[in-house]
């Protein structure tokens, strides 16, 4: 087939695929669109490049990023972009308060939920168990990452997470888990505690 | 999952009040109170909740089993209640956001009665959104059920902020005077009986999901939103035989399930052609509403037919089916393989194909006693589209293994056929049994190259 009937083919198309993925939620920003096979066949044949952004972490450290990406999950960066308080040309997102290594992670986490969008919940949930899998610092930066930045379902993640950590644990296995080393009642106070409240200790 | 930071800081304590309030508000109340004796920092975060979650279960026993059984009830509940009372006087935020409230042992009447209606009354407020109560016997004792008082049904059906409501059990609602929940999205209501159905749909202007269990219905008309996106009627089997008007017409409705035991009087349905997925169960005299219901969902991409439903279309042998053009994933409770090939005929593109014959419905016996013989035409969508076939409560009868074995032919894309042989776990001889069954299919000539065949068997008897 010529070049030029591809091409004519493919803009024949490109309403359908436009409604398709709008049915997956996806919206397509201007021409760009979100890689996925096969639409990135499509794109490739198209010539057009997926609109990035630029994070920068704490750190300095500059983060290339699919604007789609981060739209769909973090609600003040899409309210940034949305609002047009963001130049494409020039301007990068400073985010001090995250730094590299918990961006990068923040950013995985969204690239993965957006690609595997239509996996089945089993393996999502077997990801996000793998993802979460890390040192308890790493999860609070992730945890103050994810509310700084707005990100729900990340948010939700964590949160359910940590309240695995308390549910169902005594007090005293509760304040090793978190290294709460010293409560600040006095002796009495603690005593007090215990005597009023046993099977809680 | 343990995650214990070695010789760090505490950075759990370390949060902002507001993270830590959410972590909070994920725990069960009781747990969430308890922090308060982790440290100074936590002793008074709880109070500042606005979301609650009572629970009053088996599991939440501390106390000796020795007691008698109906002291040690009462006691449950009233160590419970004045739990519930201690944690809403100490409450910060007057404004509840979410509540949700679950006993499933029973006091004395009145006290529970009023325990219940003051609980509600004080989660009733400008800002609630999530309302969940639910009320369970442990064993049946004197009946006890739950009628709301007036002020209570008065707040929760007029909460205008209410977003998600869930009303389960010994709940009994028999008059609302009026209903206005224009923010209520999501209804869930299994409860004893609730007489105003109607009044109730009308005053829910925005409400997408509806879950309704129900045994017996006053109603005769029941009217479902329009807006619905999703919707689960399940009709008890052992409910009084009342007939009942129903009225579908939801162009938003993308999931159907519904079981219906007790007879229509009359079904309309219009404007189902978004539905996606239905689970259809209807033991109904008249076909008409059948085939009414049936040609309404003919864009539907997910269908499973169970007993009762499969039982009145096999009642009348000529039967047609409507077209299922976008059909791609099938489910049958039945082994009937007449009506199976003429199902298929009308989905030329059906991917996913599973009958589950756990023995309920017996093949209607033709005129002489031969087996059924394959069809001549071949089903457009086992010559090509057929990926996945299961067949759950296999024995190993003639007509099967004839089914099976044209399947097996025709089926040229088919990849995977999987046979559950759990219907043999209590039989003897049952691994002779699946031996003879394995050999037999695999001896049978596949039209597909890349077909695999897979014996299962069931996963919670160990084969022996």
């Amino acid at each position: 087939m010529e070049l030029l009937c591809i091409r004519q083919w493919i803009s024949g198309l490109l309403p359908t695929v436009k409604k398709w993925l709008s049915a997956w939620c996806i919206k397509p920003v201007g021409g760009a669109l979100v890689r996925q096979e096969p639409e990135y066949i499509l794109l490739a044949l198209m010539g057009s490049p997926l609109k990035k952004i630029m994070l920068c972490s704490s750190e300095k450290e500059i983060f290339s990023v699919e604007e789609q990406v981060m739209v769909q999950h973090s609600v003040i960066i899409n309210n940034m972009i949305e609002d047009g308080s963001y130049n494409h040309e020039e301007s990068k997102i400073p985010l001090d308060c995250v730094d590299s290594k918990t961006l990068k992670k923040v950013i995985d986490y969204c690239t993965h939920h957006t690609h595997h969008h239509n996996d089945n919940q089993e393996d999502l949930e077997a990801w996000d168990a793998q993802f979460l899998n890390v040192d308890s610092n790493g999860l609070y930066d992730l945890l103050m990452a994810a509310n700084y930045l707005e990100i729900r379902n990340l948010l939700d993640l964590i949160y359910g997470t940590i309240k695995n950590m308390i549910k169902g644990k005594k007090i005293d296995e509760i304040r090793r888990i978190f290294n709460i080393k010293d409560h600040g009642f006095t002796p009495e106070e603690e005593e007090q505690n215990r005597k009023e409240y046993p099977h809680f200790y | 999952m343990e995650r214990i930071q070695k010789g760090k800081m505490d950075r759990i304590s370390a949060l902002p009040d507001s993270l830590i309030g959410h972590i909070l508000s994920f725990l069960p109340t009781k747990t969430a109170v308890s922090t308060s004796l982790l440290s100074r920092r936590w002793r008074y975060l709880w109070q500042h909740l606005q979301d609650f979650n009572f629970q009053l279960d088996q599991e939440d026993e501390d106390e000796d089993v020795d007691e008698d059984e109906d002291e040690q009830y009462d006691l449950s509940f009233m160590h419970f209640s004045a739990f519930v009372n201690g944690v809403l006087a100490q409450r910060r935020n007057r404004d509840i956001r979410k509540f949700r409230l679950s006993s499933s042992y029973t006091g004395e009447a009145t006290f529970h009665e009023r325990s219940f209606n003051y609980w509600s009354l004080a989660a009733i407020g400008p800002q609630l959104q999530d309302l969940n109560l639910s009320l369970y016997e442990p064993y049946s004792k004197d009946h006890f059920l739950w009628f709301p008082s007036s002020s209570v049904l008065r707040g929760i059906f007029s909460c205008t902020s209410l977003i998600s409501l869930t009303l389960d059990g010994l709940i009994c609602v028999n008059k609302i005077s009026s209903v206005h929940l224009p923010a209520l999205r999501t209804m869930r209501l299994s409860i004893y009986r609730v007489v105003p159905l109607d009044k109730i749909f009308s005053g829910c202007p925005i409400l997408e999901d509806l879950y309704l269990q129900y045994k017996e219905i006053n109603a005769p008309k029941i009217i479902f939103p329009n807006s619905l996106k999703r919707l689960e009627v399940h009709n008890c089997k052992s409910s009084t035989s009342r007939e009942v008007e129903v009225e579908i017409d939801a162009p938003a409705l993308e999931y159907l399930t519904f079981f219906l035991y007790i007879g229509l009087s009359q079904l309309t349905v219009n404007n189902l052609h978004n539905v996606k997925v239905a689970d259809l169960d209807l033991r109904e005299d008249d076909l008409d509403y059948i085939h009414m219901l049936l040609n309404a969902l003919n864009r539907i991409k997910k269908l499973h037919l169970r007993s009762s439903i499969i039982e009145c279309i096999l009642g009348a042998p000529a039967f047609d089916f409507p077209e299922f053009s976008c059909l791609l994933h099938l489910e049958l409770e039945c082994f009937n393989p007449t009506l199976i090939i003429n199902l298929l005929y009308k989905c030329p593109m059906l991917q996913v194909f599973k009958i589950c014959n756990d023995g309920q419905i017996w093949i209607e016996p033709t005129g002489n006693s031969s087996s059924w013989t394959p069809p001549t035409c071949v089903p457009d969508c086992l010559a090509s589209q057929l990926t996945k076939i299961e067949f759950k409560g296999y024995k190993g009868s003639k007509d099967e293994l004839g089914f099976i074995a044209y399947i097996l032919k025709s089926g040229i894309v088919l990849q995977t056929v999987t046979v559950n042989l759990d219907s043999l776990k209590n039989e003897k001889d049952k691994s002779k049994k699946k031996y003879n069954i394995t050999k037999e299919l695999c001896a049978i000539p596949r039209g597909s190259n890349m077909c695999r065949i897979e014996i299962k068997d069931s996963d919670i008897f160990p084969s022996g």
